[in-house]
């Protein structure tokens, strides 16, 4: 009895078993098919790990090594390599051999002059590159001088090359070379090559003419307090900016010289007891590895080492402002800057960063930190604003108030359009009067924004084309976007925003929080230069969330980022210095 | 992985394991539990066997611990064949493959039939299941570092969220539902024990756990911490669902916990209801759920030979898609499932007692060779 029980049991609950019919099967397939073809999609474009794995396989063949410095050079020359060309003695060979290579330009420019009776000598420079009135005042000068006096008889050249630079040329940036190849370059990018008859070594001067702007205030970056101060153009003046502003001996710039064609200088910031070891090694590494014909802008650099180019969001962050640098590398981070850009970036990045300005931590803490949780905020409205008002339009009426769901089918009422089209409509004319503003002369510009936002925004309107509720909502977007302050950041959400778009106009609430694990998922799997991208929110740690969402008072701060691996782990702040003061004391009056 | 990731190594703190472990466990429960707890006791206690229940599942977890932390920088599917030898280890984490692609088929069943019932009426289960799988097997890709990230992101929002919703059912609180405590005796206690336990499971993910971590002694205190969040999780919640809706009226809903928050209104500010947020948050722990039932396949095929997990990961999909389907209401599903509770007892009492007794064989054998 009781096994017939239990028989007769089961045969009931197989019964509300169906038998798969087709249409499930076909799920079925599809369920393996589609994720397994985005996957081998996404794999063919290039994933994380091939990407690294690139890293890898580049490992053995720096294309470029960071620059000796002089200390080096001194103990040390450099070598001559393979396929360099060296000085000849015979005056006249070199300067065949110089004209031979670069003597069709027509800024070429040769001064022959004579020491004494004897000793022929050539300078060569290239006209406008070279600041001449440097060269009158410095070199010729004393030279013309020095060849008056007649010291100069029947002296070995070579020793006499070597007293030229060593006694009689008054200048800081001078250069001893046997290689033409060498002289060349340096002559190409304004320093003037002198050679004397006899001597196969050659005095590189450093005269460039600088083309400076001022140093203004970035317009990209305007602070309300701060400094008003930004980088220009030239790597040079940006280390003395960066100089100028921090004396710690431990502030260390490395050189690196990029470019298989343009030769351009990097540089490479850290401190060099805070920085993690691991961190300044794979930034040099990922650098030396580059290995194009040249780099116009700090943004090619940060494509060519970025962890993931997949990724809407960026991995190393770009600044105009030094103090951003400053406070990036007092963190522990490291920064890069390229000669001929005004930007720097600054590696790694977490995405807390992106939602910081420098201001958050000049003003006092409270309203610092209610503007940073009002960034937050706006971020999230300007992702998910034109998407919940999507949703909740086309797929639950029912779960906003029913007083507000009635006013808004009320408004809606004659558009024409379901809700996805009328917003995609206003979100992309948006983007593209945004995209007109920016590239328009300031006046034109806002006259194009007044035109765009209230003239085409009411008669969209008026037409019944889109609702007023969705003018709301698109505006609310745009100006929450401006509100993000990094224009990369910027930029990926507003991207985003129509994926999410699409997303709840198919799923409704259950596409929008799809959306929201699929991006959590990406942000989770990120990593800038080894650093988890969403680091400070977790793994949890309680003293890098005192300066995440909110930013405590600057005496509780006490320790850098942990999540940074400093060394140097402890600030400096007020209260931490009261602290080991009252210690020591304390220990002083106990012994 | 590339050079980069020595930098930062993906070992697990004990923190990171106690919200992996709660992500594992809070799941379905949270929305069935104060029904299947009245349905079993028929008295308003049943927060007195949730908290039995969790101090039992901490004691098997901590069990799975003790198994785990004799071979650290092995999951069990990497050293259970060693232990077992080879057919034999395939036979056992055969079985609890199987559990493993019921449970998984369960919660995303469970998702399609709520999300069905209260978010999308006309789009077919089978988008909400597929779409959610994929979601899931993106992650799975990332490892187990990429996980703990995503879920010590999603448990304080779910705890916060849910904290929030049951403040706010304070409006129809009643603490007279609540009583009498343990009016009835022990005996309805007796009674509860059995499914609050069930609704720990989840907790096999600590078969892989303690391999992952850097010093898998410390687990031990994960264990705890992380099955106190939950019990507190589900304590509160049963408290106010009953406490708002009565055990009579608990019995008869299937989704109790929703019809709770659907059942008062906030006028005058911008959100009067609160379902949408509750729906946001437990569609999250679903997916953390399903997700980490996911990589527990992807890792048991390891004691297949599947060295790489990429095709396996897109293959168990149609498997667990397939049964999902199967039952053909929401009751089928849900009575359908007192089979699973045998796979449940193998994997956490029989798998765990067979690895004691042959570590025990193991040693003595080598003591007398």
């Amino acid at each position: 009895m009781r096994i017939l029980h239990n028989m007769v049991m089961i045969m009931r609950d197989l019964s509300l078993l169906k038998i798969p019919t087709w249409d499930i099967w076909l799920a079925a397939g599809f369920s393996f098919l589609a994720p397994y073809l985005v996957y081998r999609l996404f794999h063919w474009l290039g994933t994380n790990e091939q990407f690294m794995k690139r890293w890898k396989s580049l490992k053995s063949k720096p294309k470029a090594s960071a620059q000796p410095t002089l200390c080096s050079q001194l103990r040390q020359p450099p070598e001559k390599t393979e396929d360099e060309a060296m000085l000849h003695r015979s005056l006249n060979q070199n300067v065949d051999a110089i004209c031979k290579q670069i003597g069709d330009n027509t800024d070429l420019y040769l001064r022959p002059f004579q020491f004494g009776q004897h000793m022929k000598a050539m300078l060569l420079y290239m006209d406008c590159a070279t600041d001449k009135q440097l060269l009158d005042e410095f070199v010729l000068k004393p030279l013309m001088r020095l060849s008056s006096d007649g010291v100069t008889d029947r002296m070995d050249p070579n020793r006499f090359v070597r007293r030229l630079r060593l006694e009689w040329i008054p200048m800081s940036e001078l250069e001893d070379t046997a290689s033409l190849t060498r002289s060349i370059s340096a002559m190409l990018v304004g320093s003037a090559v002198l050679l004397v008859d006899g001597s196969d070594h050659a005095i590189l001067i450093g005269a460039k003419t600088k083309l400076l702007r001022a140093i203004d205030e970035p317009s990209t970056e305007a602070l309300v307090r701060g400094p008003r101060l930004g980088f220009i153009e030239s790597l040079r003046a940006n280390t003395v900016i960066l100089r100028d502003r921090t004396n710690d001996p431990n502030f260390k710039v490395i050189g690196f010289e990029l470019g298989q064609r343009n030769r351009k200088k990097v540089s490479l910031f850290y401190v060099q007891d805070i920085a993690q070891p691991e961190l300044v090694e794979e930034v040099k590494r990922r650098i030396s590895q580059i290995d194009v014909d040249d780099l116009p802008e700090s943004g090619y650099i940060e494509q060519l080492i970025e962890d993931n180019y997949m990724s809407p969001f960026p991995q190393l962050q770009t600044t105009e402002r030094p103090d951003r640098v400053i406070a990036g590398l007092l963190e522990g981070r490291v920064a890069i800057m390229l000669d001929g850009s005004p930007f720097a970036l600054i590696a790694p990045v977490t995405f807390n960063m992106l939602l910081q300005t420098p201001e958050d931590y000049y003003t006092r803490w409270i309203p610092g930190s209610l503007l940073r949780v009002l960034r937050y905020v706006s971020a999230f409205v300007s992702l998910f604003g034109p998407a919940l008002y999507i949703a909740f339009i086309s797929f639950h009426q029912g779960l906003i108030p029913t007083k507000l769901a009635i006013s808004m089918s009320g408004t809606r009422e004659g558009v024409p359009f379901p809700p996805l089209v009328e917003a995609l409509m206003m979100e992309i004319a948006i983007e593209i009067l945004r995209e007109a503003g920016l590239r328009l002369p300031k006046p034109v510009g806002q006259a194009v924004g007044l035109v765009g936002g209230l003239v085409i925004g009411t008669a969209a309107v008026e037409a019944h084309l889109v609702s007023p509720l969705m003018v709301i909502v698109v505006a609310l977007t745009a100006i929450t976007s401006f509100a993000i302050p990094q224009y990369e950041a910027g930029v990926a959400i507003r991207m985003l925003r129509f994926i999410v778009m699409f997303c709840a106009a198919t799923l409704g609430l259950y596409g929008i929080i799809l959306f929201i694990l699929m991006l959590l998922t990406h942000v989770v799997k990120l990593k800038s230069f080894g650093l988890p991208y969403v680091s400070p929110a977790v793994p949890f740690r309680s003293n890098d969330w005192q300066d995440f969402l909110l930013r405590l008072p600057l005496f509780k701060l006490v320790l850098r980022p942990r999540m940074l691996k400093p060394q140097d782990q402890q600030r400096e702040t007020d209260i931490a210095k009261k602290g080991g003061d009252r210690d020591g004391s304390g220990r002083q009056s106990q012994s | 992985m590339g050079p980069a990731a020595n930098l930062n190594p993906d070992d697990l703190s004990p923190t990171q394991v106690a919200v992996i472990l709660a992500n594992a466990i809070l799941g379905t429960g949270i929305l069935t539990l104060p029904r299947l707890l009245a349905v079993a006791m028929d008295t308003p206690d049943g927060w007195v066997p949730i908290m039995i229940g969790g101090l039992i599942v901490i004691a098997f977890a901590s069990w799975l611990v003790k198994i785990g932390s004799r071979y650290p920088g092995q999951t069990f599917f990497d050293y259970s064949p060693t232990l077992f030898g080879v057919w034999l280890s395939r036979l056992i984490v055969g079985v609890m493959i199987v559990y493993f692609v019921c449970i998984a088929a369960y919660e995303v069943r469970v998702l399609a039939e709520v999300v069905d019932m209260f978010l999308l009426e006309q789009t077919p289960k089978s988008v909400i299941i597929i779409t959610m799988m994929c979601v899931s097997a993106y992650l799975v890709f990332g490892g187990i570092g990429a996980i703990s990230r995503m879920c010590g992101l999603l448990l304080p929002l779910t705890v916060l969220v849910l904290f929030f919703c049951f403040a706010l059912s304070m409006k129809s609180f009643d603490a007279n539902n609540l009583r009498p405590v343990l009016g009835e005796g022990v005996y309805p206690v007796l009674k509860g024990i059995w499914p609050s336990a069930m609704n720990f499971l989840g907790f096999e993910i600590m078969y892989i756990l303690p391999g992952r971590m850097k010093h898998p002694k410390k687990a031990y205190r994960a264990v705890w911490y992380g099955i106190i969040i939950v019990v507190a999780v589900y304590s509160f919640s049963y408290i106010a669902v009953i406490g708002g809706l009565s055990t009579e009226a608990t019995k008869t809903v299937t989704w109790p916990l929703i019809s709770l928050i659907r059942s008062f209104e906030y006028t005058g500010i911008l959100f009067e209801r609160f379902d949408s947020f509750l729906m946001a948050i437990w569609i999250m722990q679903i997916y953390t759920a399903f997700m980490l039932f996911h990589y527990l396949l992807v890792s048991s095929l390891k004691v297949f030979g599947v060295r790489r997990p990429y095709g396996g990961a897109f293959a168990v999909l149609p498997v667990i898609y397939i049964l999902a389907m199967l039952p053909r209401s929401t009751f089928a599903i849900l009575s359908l499932f007192r089979y699973v509770e045998y796979l449940f007892l193998f994997t956490i009492g029989v798998v765990p007692a067979l690895c004691m007794v042959m570590n025990w064989i193991r040693r003595r054998s080598q003591h007398e060779a």
